[in-house]
């Protein structure tokens, strides 16, 4: 009894310390700057929904929303189809190498981004998509592409080897046992690298402030950060508005996609 | 239909260890093989050599008289059930069983009949909508059976499907397979460790140690007949007693004595395996015998199981439950001579005297 009340505040603080700014977030995303700047804790005098059709009109947010929504979509979808094939092969055919190049692609996730931002910007403007969506598209899938074959390599490896050999007396080439059998079965895995990957995605700012010049092109994240830095004053409420805009999508992309990290879909697969 | 045919097939892995070593079979067309010996000895490489699955190191295998040594497994023409099943677990029975075909291309109108068709075989029709974690073991491998003969395959390969049943259900579903072999009369070739399923099911059983064949017979040919020491011990529901002995003078030396006389040549030492339900028991001498004493009665309810100390061996021997023997008892042991097997004590090969 007493355990249990100790455990029930302890989590209601560690909740009011997570949901605390995200509730402070949308609440003064409904009020005037001045309100903001003067009374930061109070609820709105009367919610101003419309900061956030300004956000669009004035703000050009339709533009950046579309933006991030294409090159995350892009770079999920990219990052998908390359990282389950490699880690297909890495897990279930037989080649020679094939440790030493999984070795290769897990030791990318030790690397910082910071450490190739300045060679990746040169090369870039060599092959010339400098300032284009691929200038983010394509260092983004090849930056998660460590974490995602290493989940998806590990997830491989605990399919039974007999599914694999039935599809093949079935009739199924290497490519049909991935497609037809593979693929559907580590969903839970595809899960988890969407949620975590496109979150990242969508909030990376490093990258698309040094690789896109070009304001047509920016992301959401790049637009809020030359929002925020305006020498004009910053409209708080836009602001405000703006970054709800952003956090939306992926809590309700979290909320979806979370039950189905953790469903054990081979259950049945083999014995027991 | 489907005939099967093994010529010097064998098996090395990279590490050099010799799985199989020249394998020699010729299965006929509707027959029923069933390839049994202890776990490692090749049993399930020689199976799935035949599936296509595992590269042959040298000779040929044939299926319906084509060569397929090299042919993917997709283009023999076999269908196999696993152990684990291996049913696909994102897919219904249905599902499952439409896969092969669909895969091959089959009308849907043909695919529609078989899979009804084979449902209504296993008794799975109410299975069919289901996924495989919501069914139970031996309706999973119904479901993989099914699997198997909606493709209408030349050859039906077995890998331990009943492995993982319980003794009950595994007995109920050999007397299953055995009505499905005599209704499709189909080739089907069938792997366990378990030699009474090899028995009961198989019209020939192979029986193998260590990659190599013992022997090639009829189940009751290796009852009767065993070929080595190995298959004397491994075939037969009690195990053989086998012992070092000698056949000098028309006398067969066993164990503390003569256990029995024989005609013929003097063979010198060999061994001699008597089986426990061969074993002739009496409470007087009378002629060949050895003495023992009954050490242990297992009681089965239709016989009893003995263990007879002779000397400082044990020796097993059935008797029926109304034989009123008792622990401890004085006993004389004697045999038949026709059912004593004879081996060479150097090669283990049969010997016949």
């Amino acid at each position: 009894m007493k355990r249990s009340a100790l455990r029930i505040s302890f989590l209601s603080i560690l909740a009011t310390i997570m949901f605390g700014p995200l509730l402070w977030l949308f609440v003064s995303s409904l009020k005037t700057s001045d309100e903001i700047r003067e009374k930061p804790f109070a609820l709105p005098e009367t919610p101003r929904f419309e900061n956030y059709s300004n956000a669009f009109e004035q703000g050009n947010f339709d533009r950046y929303v579309f933006n991030s929504v294409l090159v995350t979509g892009a770079s999920v979808l990219g990052l998908i189809v390359v990282s389950s094939l490699a880690a297909f092969a890495l897990s279930r055919l037989e080649f020679r190498g094939k440790n030493f190049l999984l070795l290769l692609f897990l030791v990318g996730m030790v690397i910082p981004t910071q450490t190739y931002l300045l060679p990746l910007f040169h090369e870039l403007r060599i092959i010339g998509l400098f300032d284009t969506y691929f200038a983010l598209i394509l260092p983004y899938i090849a930056f998660e592409l460590p974490f995602a074959i290493y989940i998806m390599h590990a997830f491989f490896l605990s399919l039974p080897k007999d599914l694999e050999d039935s599809a093949r007396i079935d009739g199924c080439s290497t490519l049909g046992i991935y497609f037809h059998i593979m693929l559907p079965l580590i969903k839970p895995a595809i899960a988890t690298v969407i949620i975590v990957t496109s979150l990242s995605f969508w909030n990376e700012f490093l990258l698309a402030s040094w690789y896109i010049n070009d304001e047509d092109l920016a992301t959401l994240p790049r637009a809020l950060s030359s929002f925020a830095t305006r020498r004009h004053g910053v409209d708080y409420s836009l602001l405000l508005a703006g970054v709800s805009i952003l956090t939306l999508p992926m809590l309700v992309l979290y909320l979806v996609f979370q039950r189905h990290i953790i469903s054990g879909l081979t259950a049945g697969a083999v014995k027991g | 239909m489907g005939k099967v045919t093994l010529e010097s097939v064998r098996k090395v892995y990279p590490s050099g260890f010799e799985a199989v070593s020249r394998f020699d079979l010729d299965v006929a067309d509707s027959e029923f093989i069933v390839l049994v010996g202890p776990s490692g000895c090749g049993k399930s490489t020689t199976l799935r050599m035949i599936a296509g699955l595992e590269p042959v190191t040298e000779g040929r295998i044939q299926i319906a008289g084509r060569d397929v040594t090299n042919v993917h497994p997709k283009d023999r023409d076999v269908a196999m059930v696993f152990q684990s099943y291996a049913l696909y677990p994102h897919m219904n029975a249905r599902a499952n069983m439409e896969f092969g075909l669909k895969i091959r291309k089959t009308p849907k109108d043909e695919i529609a009949r078989r899979v009804s068709e084979a449902a209504a075989l296993l008794g799975i029709v109410d299975l069919l909508d289901k996924k495989p974690a919501t069914m139970s073991g031996g309706q999973r491998q119904r479901v993989a059976l099914g699997r198997a003969i909606v493709r209408e395959p030349q050859v039906f390969l077995f890998d331990e499907p009943l492995s993982n049943l319980d003794a009950k259900l595994r007995s109920k579903m050999r007397v299953e397979l055995k009505r499905l072999h005599q209704r499709l009369r189909a080739t089907m070739i069938y792997v366990t460790h378990d030699q009474v399923e090899a028995m009961t099911l198989g019209d020939r059983i192979v029986i193998m140690s260590d990659g190599k064949v013992e022997q090639i017979a009829t189940p009751m040919e290796a009852y009767l007949k065993p070929a080595s020491v190995f298959v004397a011990g491994f075939i037969g529901r009690n195990k053989m007693n086998i012992f070092p002995g000698s056949v000098d003078g028309g006398s067969v030396r066993w164990l503390a004595g003569e256990i029995a006389k024989v005609e013929g040549p003097d063979r010198g030492n060999l061994v001699i395996g008597l089986r426990p339900e061969n074993v002739r028991l009496s409470r007087e001498q009378s002629g060949s015998g050895v003495n023992g004493t009954i050490d242990v009665i297992e009681e089965l309810g239709d016989e009893l199981v003995l263990s007879i100390l002779v000397g400082t061996e044990l020796i097993a021997a059935s008797a029926p439950a109304s034989s009123g023997f008792y622990r401890g008892e004085e006993i004389f042991i004697s045999a038949d001579p026709a059912h004593l097997h004879f081996f060479d004590s150097g090669t283990t090969k049969r010997l016949e005297l």
